[in-house]
């Protein structure tokens, strides 16, 4: 039977030179395919790329319209003081973004007294089920474990 | 521009060697996969600087390392609790798990311990398999081994003469009935 300084020698001299193994022949078509598809995304307009990807002024005006979109539903009626009424009035698309800005009225209203209770209380529950999941994971391990050394 | 057909035979000529680095260390064949191809695409993004570089097997192993550590750290408490809780019976466990020498491929019972190594090295415990990498094959100290891991000194090297004394007791088996090594073993008696 090999001694085991014996062993400890062939360790010491096998462990450095063993061969190399071979990569899956899907790697270098894999690394291939993604590098072309890198090209193709850096030569698309900056519109059809990630939001990263967009200039200063794109990402600037996106965000102003989506302020302006959010400021109409959640609060429209404030915007409306009694010189743009009296345009509204007159203006079938204001009379348009008034309908709107009463619709995003309702909304806000239902969400304060509905929707914000029951999506923190959904949270909660989340939270509570994780834990338990956590918990009972940990308790299932180490009991099985415990009784594999017995 | 980077020719798309240079840069594939370069891809082709140290696709094994990234491979195995990042195989050896991570344990798994789809995350060796993934890590292996971000090392070749960092390697097109710095390809003009590495491709005439006499360094570039070398550049190519540091990456895969590093990468393949950084995918590591993020499932290290993982692997660390699962190898606190692993003691000298779980040892035993994995060396039982492997295949026994002898329902092995006929190849690797012609002697070549360095397959059995390999298969064997693959399967260790990830605790027990990167530091005895990294020090085996990427060369690296005690020091930057405990330095990369996060890790204590000592337990660097309390888990390398595990996965060491690991492998021997998976080779034992094997060299009884290995004509060559009781030829030499028996002279030196």
């Amino acid at each position: 039977m090999p001694e085991p300084d014996e062993l400890d020698d062939l360790l010491d001299r096998e462990l450095p030179r063993l061969p190399m193994l071979s990569a899956p022949q899907r790697l270098a078509p894999r690394v291939m395919a993604a590098i072309r598809a890198k090209a193709a995304a850096v030569t698309a307009p900056w519109w059809l790329q990630s939001w990263l990807a967009w200039p200063l002024y794109a990402r600037a005006g996106l965000f102003a319209a989506a302020l302006l979109i959010a400021s109409i539903f959640f609060s429209g009626g404030v915007l409306l003081d009694d010189q743009v009424s009296r345009y509204a009035s007159q203006n079938p698309l204001a009379n348009l973004l008034g309908d709107f800005a009463a619709i995003g009225n309702a909304i806000a209203l239902l969400w304060q007294k509905i929707g914000q209770p029951l999506f923190l209380t959904r949270i909660v529950v989340c939270v509570a089920l994780y834990s338990v999941c956590v918990g009972l994971g940990t308790v299932m391990f180490r009991v099985a474990t415990r009784e594999k050394v017995q | 521009m980077i020719d798309a057909n240079e840069f594939e035979v370069f891809v082709k000529n140290y696709q094994d060697m990234v491979y195995t680095t990042a195989i050896r260390l991570v344990g798994n064949p789809a995350d060796a996969e993934d890590i292996s191809q971000q090392v070749f695409l960092k390697a097109y993004d710095h390809f003009d600087d590495i491709r005439s570089s006499g360094s570039t097997g070398g550049w190519l192993k540091t990456v895969a390392r590093n990468l393949s550590l950084n995918h590591l750290s993020r499932y290290r408490a993982r692997w660390r609790f699962f190898s606190e809780m692993n003691n000298e019976e779980s040892e035993m466990e994995y060396v039982d798990s492997l295949a026994a020498p002898d329902t092995l491929d006929r190849s690797l019972m012609e002697g070549d311990y360095r397959e059995m190594l390999n298969h064997a090295l693959v399967k260790l415990p990830p605790a027990q398999r990167v530091p005895l990498v990294l020090f085996h094959m990427e060369n690296l100290a005690y020091e930057d081994i405990a330095a990369h891991l996060g890790v204590s000194l000592s337990k660097v090297k309390t888990d390398i003469h595990r996965g060491r004394a690991a492998l021997k007791k998976y080779l034992t088996p094997s060299l009884r009935g290995d004509e060559r090594w009781e030829e030499k073993h028996n002279a030196r008696a």
